[in-house]
């Protein structure tokens, strides 16, 4: 099947076969291998990217049923100059991310929460917790994320982050 | 890796997609494939042609019904979409809360209300509420339109070739709510129960701790009147034959239907705050 995509803003035409993955088209053909493959079942968040703005695990999205949409994944999300988005220097700064395996998966997965939220309150940590239920960490146990997400969101309204362990005296850089 | 090979196709009108599916056989519909997929992917279903219907406009959106007694939700809402749909928050409750604790985010974003309905092989949370809401599921095949009440449509397997178009939902305002017991690891319900106050007394549905989501009418006619309180409702599940429980996810039926019980009773006792 002929099949086009846009991909961090860039149009993509190839071919594939009707079973074929997303999550196998973004790394095995387009070599964006910033999405990883952890379960392969929908269970462990690590393929996440965003469909037209939503997050959605790309090893349950068939390639030929993205045709036609817009596919962020985690190498869009670092700017040109390779500076980090607001979100991810948080999580840094946070200790958000260890072995680094989970990493992209949430930071898609995030993105999604930081701009939904972007015109209102920041989400609470609740609301935070129950949108990481889809992604797996072995590392971190999810509080230094949870304080990344936080500290992303204060940044951009100018508060001091809730929660923090960082050092508060440093104004958050974005 | 999905190994097993189909064809897929995404056609743009239900007549279409009717055709197709009757044209074909093993042709299966394909909405958000957050249950075909992966189990497509673990070899659990087959398929020999994929319908996408993501394309069918008439089967998008919510309204109320002219009559103003219904809510009419397109097959193809996502999760995410119907747990926070004002109309539905307000009308249906517990299919909101039941969209709400599905899986988490990136399954709601893609999940549809049909296909969580017409998912087969392990329980999922929508039919309940669609039962305690007395809803009726509608269909379109190549014979034309028809409904079946959500709960004759759990009691059977999705008719083939048929595509469930929408929910009809009686608008109940705030007496309802869901409560769920979920897996930890998948977050599909081990029991999970739907409940609506009536003036003609409560409707009470289950899964999980049942062998496919039932409508529990002894419960219900032992409860009519009230009260709702715990020892009232844990005295009218243990009146159910004890065959009606099944064990399930290494649990016993004697601890699924005690747990039925008292989802049902915290269901109950906050769909009565509601009221209130
Ligand atoms: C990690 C994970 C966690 C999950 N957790 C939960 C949970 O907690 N609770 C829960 O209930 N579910 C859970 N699910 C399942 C998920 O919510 C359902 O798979 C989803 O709602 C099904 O909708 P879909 O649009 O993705 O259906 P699909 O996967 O596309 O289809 C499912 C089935 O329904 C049929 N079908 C779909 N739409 C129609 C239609 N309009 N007409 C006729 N047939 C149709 C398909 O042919 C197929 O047989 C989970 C799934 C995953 C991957
Ligand atoms: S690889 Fe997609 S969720 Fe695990
Ligand atoms: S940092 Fe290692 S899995 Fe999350």
């Amino acid at each position: 099947m002929d099949i086009t995509l846009n991909v961090n803003g860039r149009p993509e035409q190839f071919s594939a076969q009707p079973n074929e993955l997303l999550v196998e088209r973004l790394r095995d053909g387009l070599g964006l291998t910033g999405t990883k493959v952890g379960c392969d079942t929908g269970q462990c968040g690590t393929c996440v990217v965003r469909l037209d703005g939503r997050s959605v695990k790309s090893c349950l999205v068939l390639t030929a049923s993205a045709a036609g949409a817009e596919v962020a994944t985690i190498e869009g999300v670092t700017t040109r100059g390779g500076e980090l988005s607001g979100l991810q220097e948080a999580l840094r700064q946070e200790h958000g991310t260890q072995c680094g395996f989970c990493t992209p998966g949430m930071v898609m997965a995030l993105g999604e929460l930081v701009d939904a939220t972007a015109d209102g309150p920041a989400p609470t940590e609740p609301e935070i917790r129950e949108w990481l239920t889809g992604n797996l960490c072995r590392c971190t146990g999810y509080h230094s994320v949870v304080r990344g997400v936080q500290r992303a969101c204060a940044a951009t309204r100018d508060e001091v982050p809730a929660g923090s362990t960082a050092s508060t005296a440093a104004a958050p850089e974005v | 890796m999905i190994l097993t090979e189909f064809d897929y196709a995404r056609p743009t009108g239900l007549d279409e997609a009717l055709a197709l599916l009757s044209g074909t056989r093993g042709a299966r519909v394909l909405a958000g494939g957050q249950s075909l997929l992966p189990d497509l992917r673990t070899g659990a279903d087959s398929a020999r042609l994929l319908v996408d219907i993501r394309r069918l406009a008439e089967l998008r959106g919510t309204t109320r019904t002219p009559d103003g007694r219904r809510l009419r939700i397109g097959a193809l809402t996502t999760l995410a979409d119907l747990a926070a749909d004002p109309l539905v928050l307000a009308e249906a409750p517990e299919l909101a809360a039941a969209a709400r604790s599905n899986g988490d985010p990136q399954v709601r974003n893609l999940g549809t209300l049909g296909g969580n309905l017409a998912a087969a092989g392990r329980p999922t949370d929508l039919p309940v509420a669609a039962i305690a809401a007395d809803a009726l599921v509608e269909l379109a095949g190549t014979g034309g339109r028809s409904t079946l009440p959500a709960e004759e449509f759990a009691a059977g397997t999705a008719p083939a070739g048929e595509v469930l178009t929408a929910l009809l939902v009686p608008a109940a305002g705030a007496a309802a709510a869901f409560e769920k017991s979920a897996d930890r690891a998948t977050r599909y319900p081990l029991c999970a129960t739907a409940v609506r106050i009536t003036p003609d007394g409560p409707r009470i549905a289950v899964t999980g701790a049942t062998p496919r989501p039932l409508r529990l009418r002894g419960v219900e006619d032992r409860l009519r009147g009230g009260p709702y309180s715990t020892e009232a409702v844990l005295a009218a599940f243990r009146a159910e034959p004890r065959e009606l429980f099944v064990p399930g996810r290494g649990t016993s039926a004697e601890y699924l239907g005690h747990l039925a019980g008292v989802l049902t009773a915290r269901a109950l006792q906050r769909a009565e705050r509601a009221l209130s």
